[in-house]
Order: structure tokens, then C-alpha cells, then sequence
């Protein structure tokens, strides 16, 4: 329950906010040095594996040499000529996917017909394992970014229309209810209850596509391409340098939990009544 | 609650100046019919392809001002009688009739509850409450306004920001109840309003309601199964009986308006009435 003031219910919650997040705070400090212990020992059993002569070198190379492999890439600023093919076909993938996608899918919730007659082909789309036609888009559109940008679209429009679709027909058989008997056009109920209805799936959709718009940008690079991180993975892997290879699976991971980081913010921003 | 300041709702203001004995408003039938329900029936396909019936030839004429309380069994075609006057069901024979007009669909002079809030989640209180008056392209500060009046009136002014995630379930009925004032209806359509409450915040829903309504002098039909609740609210009680769903009584209370929903349960008048339906009821 909320206090009884609205400047006091204010007050309130932030006193129960700071309380709340001090708590976590203090769980987060014993959670943080065991994730950092986590780390250590998994770089150290890397280290020695390869030291003790267990694994060699020219498999799993090391954690230096990776590390140095990192610095260089990063102080060299190779890396930011990467990073602004990947991010560039990463980004456009995942925008015009996405509007794409929630557009298609709010269309669908609404005229039943056209979904009852594009489901099937739909669902054979979606069935289909997009990755397999990357050679067909590097036919198609090259080796430059275009490619990339369509193989990413093709992962992160069904993905958004998916999700889009269930969340516009799964809205609360109660409140639809309630708008018919206010009186509400059916327009009125799209606007005003479907579409607010459906946005915590079709942020849920938006989530998972960040992550398959970057892997559909890479795949493509390390198909074929002149520039971008999943180029370089080819790269260095045809050239065996395996600290290379790892170095870039390091930057990858850390760009795919930024964005997905990003995505989380927006969510918390615009669904604040989801407790 | 605040029972003086319920008082101060903004219908009918042009009157509202002298003290109102809303009893001296007439509300005795008279030729002014706000509900007609003409021998309605719903059938269903039930097993085996074999109809089923639900609601058999039932007419009701419900007068203007009159408040008409449906009770009897679960399964007695009480709610869909009602849903039929709402223009939510369609029946399978028969007409619906709202001030005169065949129902073909929801009207906008009607105000329907019912027993889920069904408000909705990523609105405020206030919002919430705006909700019909939204759909009817009523200007933002109007409805500003009037869901300011309302909120204060269901004891939630405190709360007009809140989400529904925030608010207790009695709070949350109270919202739903402000939403559909603020649409000042013609006719209210209640479908157990008050069911999902405890029994204490029930009781002060009741009366809330009834404060709010008195002021209106609109006509109301309530579906309930609670024989205590029917008579402390209305005017005039039907019993519907199940299997098919039918009219077996139809009897005016004749309490005195206006009236406290709380102490009226403790009138020697309301018990009579309530014994005399009781046993009716039983003997069938």
C-alpha cells in the first residue's frame, strides 16, 4: 500500500527504494567478490592448463597473451574500425527488423483474416533456420553491409512479429470486456488497450532480437566481408591466432551485454507500472 | 467514508442548492420505461449438439429511476439477462429494449460494473477513471476535473496517482466504481459489483455506492446472490429459479429512501422483507 499523502507516498517510496537497494547493495558486495573469485580461478585453471603442459598453447592460447592481443586491438584503434561495421549492421538490422516486425505483427493481431492466410507461410519462415540462406543474401546484396543488415533483419523481424502477435491477442478477456461495454470503437480498443496490452511481450521480443540482429551481423561477416569483428574471428582463426580469436569473443560478449543492458533501461523506463 | 461530501456529485446540479430528499423524486413507475426486456430466451448447443436452455421467456420492464435487484442460483440466467440489457449478449429470441431503443450493441448511457476491476495496469488511479470519458472525446481538463470529483468522493484522492498494482483490492473496486460515475450513465448495469470483497469493505462499497446513486436517481439494475445485499440496495427484487433460467417472483420492498445501507439490515421492515423472499424462495 502506498502512504496517504502523495508528497508523503513519495517519500515513502523512496524511503523503501533506498532501504531496498541498500539491502541489495550489501548482498551484491558478497555476490560481486565471489563473481570476481569465479573469474580468477577460471583464468588461472586457463593459465595453468596451458603451463603445466595439459593443453597446448596453440589450442586455447592464454590469458596474457589475449589479454596483450586486447590492448593492442584497443590502443592500436583497430577496433573502433570494426566495431562501426558490426554496430552499423547490428543497429540497422535490428531497427527496421523490429519496426518491421511490430508493425506486421500488430497488423496480423488485427485483421484475422491475412493472418489466418500468412500463418502457414509464417511459420515456414520462422521454421527456417535464417542462417542457412546467409550465402544467399551475400549473393544477393554483396559483401558489403547490406548483406549483413539483411541477414540480421531476417532474425529480428520474426522474432519482434512473434512476440508482437501473442502479446496483441493475449489481452485480458475482462478488459476487453470493460471497453466494449464502455463503449469503446473497435479502434478505440485497439489504440487505447490492445497496444499498451501487448508492449511488455513486445519488449520481450525486442530483447532477444538485439542479440540475434548481432549474431546475424556476424555470422555474415565471417561468411564473407572486408571488415567487422566477425570478419576478424575468421581471420585470426584461419591464421591460428587463437588469442585473437578470443580477444574478439571477449569484445562481442561485452557489446551484446551492453546492448542488452540498454534494452533493459528502456523497458524499466517505459513500464514502470510493472512492478 | 465521507458521507456529506458523496453527496456533493455533481448531477442534476441544477437542483442541488436546498437540501434533497431524494424521496420526494419520484421513482414510482410510471409510463416512462427505461429497460424493456421482451420475452428473451439463450439457448446454447450444449452436448451432443442437444439445445440448452438458459434463459426462458423472460420480460421485465424496468421504469425509470427504478432500482431492480436480480438474485437467485449460479446458473439462473441472471447474468445473462443483464448482459443482454447491456448489449454484451445478443438473445437468441426475443428484444431488448434501452429508453425505447432496441439494444444492438453497448450504449454510452450505460454504466456497467462488475465483480473483476478489470482496470487497467499501466494507468493511474486518475487515468483509469478517465477512462469513458476518454472514448468520448471529452477535453482533458474536464475529465481532469471530474475524476478529481470522483476519486475524492470514493476517499481515493490520496491515491490518483497510484497504478492498480498499488492499490488493495477494495481500492481497486472503488477505482473501477469512479470510472463508471464518471461517465454519468443513464441507466447502471451491475454484475455482482460488490463479490470479490471482504465482507467489511463490501458493506462500505454498498453504501457508497447508494450514496452515490441516490443523488442520481438513474435507473439500476443489480445482479447479485446475495438476498441481504438485493434488498438493502433496491427498489424491487426479481428471483430468478435455474434450470431454465426464469422469473419466479417479483416483489417491491417498499423501504424508505433514502436510506443507510449499514443500519437498514437491522430495520424490522428489512427483515420482513428479506424473510418473506427467503421463504418464498424455499418453498419452490
Amino acid at each position: 500500500m502506498v502512504a496517504s499523502k502523495s508528497s508523503t507516498a513519495n517519500r515513502a517510496d523512496a524511503v523503501t527504494a533506498s532501504q531496498a537497494e541498500s539491502k541489495k547493495a550489501s548482498t551484491s558486495l558478497l555476490v560481486w567478490t565471489l563473481r570476481l573469485g569465479f573469474l580468477v580461478a577460471l583464468l588461472a585453471v586457463w593459465h595453468y592448463a596451458v603451463q603445466w603442459g595439459y593443453v597446448p598453447e596453440f589450442y586455447i592460447s592464454t590469458p596474457t597473451k589475449t589479454a596483450l592481443f586486447l590492448w593492442k586491438y584497443i590502443a592500436g584503434g583497430e577496433i573502433f574500425v570494426d566495431a562501426s561495421y558490426t554496430i552499423y549492421e547490428t543497429l540497422m538490422g535490428f531497427s527496421i527488423g523490429s519496426v518491421a516486425g511490430i508493425v506486421s505483427g500488430l497488423l496480423l493481431a488485427r485483421f484475422t483474416t491475412a493472418d489466418r492466410v500468412l500463418s502457414p507461410f509464417l511459420s515456414g519462415f520462422n521454421a527456417l533456420p535464417r542462417v542457412a540462406l546467409a550465402p544467399l543474401f551475400i549473393l544477393w546484396f554483396g559483401i558489403g553491409t547490406e548483406s549483413k543488415i539483411v541477414l540480421a533483419f531476417s532474425l529480428v523481424f520474426f522474432i519482434t512479429l512473434v512476440n508482437t502477435n501473442a502479446g496483441a491477442r493475449a489481452t485480458d478477456s475482462d478488459i476487453m470486456m470493460m471497453a466494449r461495454a464502455m463503449g469503446a470503437t473497435s479502434r478505440q480498443t485497439y489504440l487505447k488497450v490492445v497496444l499498451p496490452y501487448a508492449i511488455p511481450s513486445i519488449f520481450a521480443g525486442l530483447r532477444l532480437a538485439a542479440v540475434y540482429a548481432l549474431l546475424g551481423a556476424v555470422v555474415g561477416e565471417m561468411l564473407a566481408a572486408q571488415h567487422g569483428w566477425g570478419r576478424q574471428i575468421t581471420y585470426y582463426s584461419q591464421t591460428f591466432e587463437v588469442a585473437g580469436v578470443f580477444g574478439l569473443l571477449v569484445v562481442l560478449a561485452t557489446f551484446s551485454i551492453g546492448l542488452n543492458y540498454l534494452m533493459v533501461l528502456a523497458e524499466q523506463r517505459l513500464l514502470r507500472w510493472k512492478q | 467514508m465521507d458521507g456529506n461530501s458523496a453527496k456533493a456529485i455533481p448531477y442534476e446540479s441544477a437542483d442541488s442548492s436546498g437540501v434533497k430528499s431524494p424521496s420526494a423524486v419520484s421513482r414510482k413507475p410510471s409510463g416512462d420505461i427505461a429497460i424493456s426486456v421482451q420475452n428473451v430466451f439463450q439457448i446454447f448447443k450444449g452436448h451432443e449438439g442437444k439445445p440448452f436452455t438458459a434463459v426462458e421467456d423472460v420480460s421485465i420492464d424496468v421504469p425509470a429511476g427504478q432500482f431492480l435487484a436480480i438474485v437467485g442460483p449460479s446458473g439462473c440466467g441472471k447474468t445473462t439477462v443483464l448482459n443482454m440489457m447491456a448489449g454484451l449478449v445478443a438473445p437468441s429470441k426475443g428484444q431488448v429494449y434501452l429508453n425505447n431503443e432496441e439494444v444492438k450493441g453497448p450504449s454510452r448511457s450505460m454504466g456497467y460494473m462488475f465483480a473483476r476491476d478489470a482496470l487497467l495496469p499501466w494507468r493511474t488511479a486518475r487515468d483509469n477513471v478517465e477512462f469513458g470519458l476518454e472514448l468520448r472525446g471529452v477535453p482533458a481538463d474536464a475529465r481532469r476535473a471530474r475524476s478529481q470529483k470522483l476519486l475524492k468522493l470514493v476517499g481515493l484522492s490520496k491515491f490518483e496517482n497510484a497504478y492498480p498494482s498499488q492499490l488493495s483490492q477494495g481500492m481497486r473496486q472503488r477505482v473501477a466504481l469512479a470510472r463508471t460515475m464518471a461517465i454519468e450513465p443513464d441507466i447502471f448495469l451491475l454484475d455482482e459489483p460488490f463479490a470479490a470483497l471482504d465482507a467489511q469493505t463490501k458493506l462500505q462499497l454498498e453504501s457508497e455506492f447508494e450514496l452515490l446513486w441516490q443523488d442520481t436517481h438513474k435507473t439500476a439494475v443489480l445482479v447479485t446472490h446475495d438476498l441481504d445485499e438485493a434488498v438493502a440496495l433496491a427498489d424491487r427484487i426479481l428471483v430468478f429459479g435455474a434450470n431454465p433460467g426464469r422469473i419466479i417472483l417479483d416483489r417491491m420492498t417498499n423501504l424508505p429512501r433514502p436510506r443507510n445501507v449499514e443500519s437498514i439490515r437491522y430495520m424490522p421492515e428489512f427483515q420482513v422483507v428479506a424473510r418473506e423472499i427467503w421463504e418464498l424462495l424455499r418453498s419452490k
